[in-house]
């Protein structure tokens, strides 16, 4: 009975944590989910499967599918994707005020 | 005879000198020990909060997380059975596990303070792609540290409480002679 109590009282903590829930995708921080799951190109990291969260793979996704996206529009960008995504990721460590929005980071991340 | 300390000894300034160190000592300790709660409890704040980073609920848990919520609070269990049968105050049981995971984490952020160091010293980015690409192996660490703290905070076996002498009555007693003893085929 003892048991049941902490688990209802977690799910309630949990359920008011997910009604404050804002749905917002920052490209930043997407991108640096997805440098925590692959090592190279082709390579995912040790544990990455077992480590990652469903909203943090959610995000990691997001950040790939913006930046094949917008290799496809962009016929000047041919840079591997992990790169460009170590470079967008980069400016997760900021400072707000140094911050470029979103279209500008892709543009610079086509340039390396 | 020679080193022998006069226990009734006149010399007040050496009676004030011996206590005041002591007093320092016991100052610096808690001065110490407090950091080190301070520590612990904002890196506890810290994990808890870059688990739940999205505030999304179960979405946000991985199934690496799952598995050492469920190992904490296996080795809490194991933590309270042990001090259960100790002669502890209850705020020494709250604050061993605490303090011995305020250690672990002074030690990582020493080592981490040399890779801040070499990265000064050599113009690296050592430290940026710990930050970047290691976010996973970090919280694997402190997951590790808070088991290991859980682990080794049980109190020492002469701290359990004595056990009860228990006396027969005559004849409750067994002569342990070999007529008693009856062996069957």
């Amino acid at each position: 009975m003892h048991h049941i109590k902490i688990l209802l009282i977690f799910s309630a903590l949990l359920s008011s944590l997910v009604s404050e829930a804002k749905p917002q995708l920052s490209l930043v921080e997407s991108c640096a989910e997805l440098m925590n799951i692959y090592s190279s190109k082709n390579e995912q990291r040790f544990m990455a499967a077992q480590t990652t969260s469903l909203s943090e793979s959610l995000r990691a996704g997001y950040c790939l599918g913006v930046l094949e996206q917008y290799a496809e529009t962009e016929y000047s960008c041919r840079s591997d994707w992990f790169k460009r995504a170590e470079f967008i990721a980069k400016y997760n460590l900021e400072l707000e005020s140094n911050r470029l929005s979103d279209r500008k980071l892709l543009k610079l991340s086509c340039e390396i | 005879m020679s080193d022998q300390v006069e226990t009734n000894s006149p010399n007040f300034l050496y009676e004030i000198d011996w206590a005041f160190s002591r007093a320092l000592k016991v100052a610096f300790n808690v001065c110490l020990l407090t950091s080190v709660l301070i520590i612990s409890l904002l890196s506890l704040a810290l994990e808890l909060y870059s688990i739940f980073e999205y505030q999304e609920g179960l979405s946000d848990i991985s199934k690496f997380e799952i598995f050492c919520f469920i190992m904490v609070g296996l080795l809490l269990k194991r933590y309270l059975a042990y001090t259960k049968n100790c002669k502890l105050l209850w705020w020494r049981k709250l604050l061993t596990p605490l303090i011995w995971f305020g250690k672990f984490v002074v030690v990582m952020w020493i080592v981490l303070s040399f890779v801040i160091a070499y990265d000064v010293l050599y113009k690296t980015n050592y430290c940026n792609y710990i930050l970047l690409s290691g976010e996973h192996y970090i919280q694997m660490l402190a997951f590790l540290c808070i088991c290991i703290s859980l682990y080794i905070s049980v109190p020492s076996k002469n701290k359990r409480n004595k056990l009860t002498k228990v006396t027969l009555e005559p004849n409750e007693r067994i002569d342990p002679t070999w007529d008693n003893i009856s062996l069957e085929k």
